[in-house]
């Protein structure tokens, strides 16, 4: 799982460092071309986030250990981090190209994925303390 | 939850499905921005605050804070979909 997480992780640089350079090369949005460009770059991003988010829920259900799936949620907000990063920015140079809507989605896959690192953390750190037994019907 | 007096389990086996459903259509969604997912992670911790007032009621919990319940019952959710996947 993490040799897969390491690789999206470059992918995912790699798609925002590609959404800088398009923005510096196409940098007005009021031309349509600049802005079908920038548009496009921005759906390739909100991709491979959304499919990346999937792909780490899909893992991390699979695995049994909490240490390899709390690393996985936290590679996963990073990844969301570091998009937003550059989003916040050009959210302002490209207002009507699909970039305040991609930054509220990766800020709720950023959130969603913070959730669950705390959740597994939470997990980790009361692995030692047991519930009564009794408190089930059938012991799991 | 029971609802049978102080003497049976707090968590029925039907609670623990119910329950272990929730925790996965929430923490396992593909979209955690879904209907689905966001009213099953409401719905995980409705029932776990739940069981956590009618078990200190019925002093089946005792010296475990809320925040370590809700932990130890994510955990035995992730088990119970392990078991049952």
């Amino acid at each position: 799982m993490m040799q897969c997480l390491e690789q999206l992780e470059e992918v995912n640089q790699a798609q925002v460092d590609e959404l800088i350079r398009v923005s510096k090369e196409h940098p007005n949005p009021r031309v349509y071309e600049d802005c079908a460009a920038f548009s496009k770059q921005v759906r390739m991003v909100e991709s491979f986030i959304t499919t990346t988010y999937a792909l780490t829920a899909r893992m991390t259900r699979k695995s049994d250990d909490l240490e390899e799936i709390s690393d996985a949620w936290k590679r996963m907000e990073g990844m969301c981090s570091r998009a937003l990063e550059v989003l916040a920015k050009l959210k302002h140079q490209y207002p009507d190209c699909g970039t305040p809507e991609l930054y509220d989605l990766v800020l709720d896959y950023k959130n969603a994925s913070s959730d669950r690192h705390k959740g597994v953390q939470e997990e980790i750190a009361c692995q030692d303390q047991e519930l009564p037994d009794h408190l089930f019907q059938t012991q799991i | 939850m029971s609802g049978s007096g102080a003497t049976g389990p707090l968590i029925s086996d039907a609670d623990l499905s119910h329950l272990a459903a929730a925790f996965d259509h929430y923490e396992n969604a593909l979209d955690p921005c879904s209907e689905i997912a966001i009213e099953a992670g409401r719905e995980f911790d409705r029932v776990v605050h739940a069981l956590y007032i009618e078990g200190c009621g019925k002093g089946m919990i005792e010296n475990i804070a809320f925040e370590t319940f809700r932990a130890k019952m994510r955990s035995v959710c992730r088990q119970y979909i392990r078991k049952n996947r």
